[in-house]
């Protein structure tokens, strides 16, 4: 089992900072299949993936990008979960739909195990408010100026180069 | 031929001038504060429970890492959206108290229990062996059902002792 495959059965055991680590592991090594995924999403509207033991619905509708998901033996998707703004420009859209998808499967990931490890009482989908390629994320709410510049000096976890060396 | 029952209040003015008992002016009018207050519909209480941060012997068995976790939950007695919360770990050092900040989260309500949200993945790595004292504290909103939003608060109480330290590692 690799360690990536290890994570996905991890659910609530896995901390804030691993989930950096996570969605920078997804972005670095995703990104081509994320870019496929947006083309297809933004040609069709409406995507849906499935990874750990939870199913994550994509959509476009307007000008934003949404998605919700659900554990893979439900019938219904929650409310969305995430959204963000669509810009006019193509290029500008493909890498946010790429932050997008890593994002939401991070939040999966953490809320949708695979089955194997005891996950505590508690079904409700939790989140961190600001998504990781928001500066708000590096600043805990108090403004992208602070969180760029607190992002310069943010250090990698150690997870992501455990992650990409495996 | 139909009977007009006057309300309470009007009442008062003429009972006092007819030198009615004072023992049944008071009755009518708390009778009449009563009603008032039956009428006006009951506001939802919530709170949050912010249990003392703990050497996690879960996260050490899963993770395989030494972790100080802290527990929180949200109750309300009426059906809740979700909760979001700002949670501290306050770590008591040399006399400093150091706070372990996490990011904002937010939890949905349990499908189960639909007045409650739990909040998950609260916890920050440690070096096991020093003895250090630690609190938990955390604030936040309830969104209910229906779009009323009630604030809430809690923290641990008193610093308890852990053999692990975060600052350490």
């Amino acid at each position: 089992m690799s360690l990536f495959e290890k994570y996905l059965a991890l659910g609530q055991w896995i901390s804030q900072e691993e989930q950096l680590a996570l969605y920078k592991y997804l972005s670095r090594t995703k990104a081509s299949a994320y870019r496929d995924d947006a083309k297809r999403l933004l040609a069709e509207g409406e995507l849906i993936r499935q990874i750990a033991d939870g199913e994550i619905l994509y959509r476009v509708l307007r000008n934003k990008l949404i998605y919700r998901a659900k554990e893979m033996n439900r019938a219904e998707y929650s409310e969305v979960i995430r959204e963000v703004n669509l810009s006019r420009f193509h290029s500008v859209n493909i890498s946010k739909f790429v932050k997008f998808f890593a994002q939401a499967e991070v939040d999966v990931i953490c809320n949708y195990p695979l089955p194997g490890i005891d996950q505590e009482a508690g079904s409700g989908f939790n989140w961190v408010v600001f998504p990781c390629y928001d500066l708000n994320y590096y600043s805990r709410g108090k403004g992208k100026v602070k969180g760029f510049l607190m992002k310069l000096r943010a250090k990698d976890h150690e997870l992501l180069q455990k992650l990409l060396a495996s | 031929m139909p009977i007009t029952i006057p309300k309470p209040t009007n009442l008062i003015p003429k009972l006092v001038k007819a030198k009615v008992p004072v023992w049944l002016v008071a009755a009518i009018v708390a009778a009449d504060v009563v009603a008032v207050q039956l009428a006006q519909p009951k506001e939802p209480i919530c709170t949050l429970k912010v249990d003392y941060p703990h050497h996690s012997t879960s996260v050490k068995k899963y993770s395989g890492v030494d972790a100080i976790k802290v527990n929180i939950v949200s109750k309300c007695d009426v059906d809740q959206s979700y909760t979001l919360v700002d949670a501290t770990i306050l770590e008591k050092v040399g006399g400093k108290i150091l706070n372990h900040d996490f990011l904002q989260v937010r939890a949905n309500a349990d499908s189960d229990q639909r007045t409650k949200a739990f909040f998950k993945n609260l916890w920050k790595t440690c070096k096991f062996g020093s003895q250090v004292e630690y609190a938990g504290k955390a604030r936040g909103e309830v969104h209910l059902v229906g779009g009323k939003v009630v604030s809430v608060s809690d923290d641990s109480g008193k610093y308890f002792p852990q053999k692990c330290q975060i600052t350490a590692k």
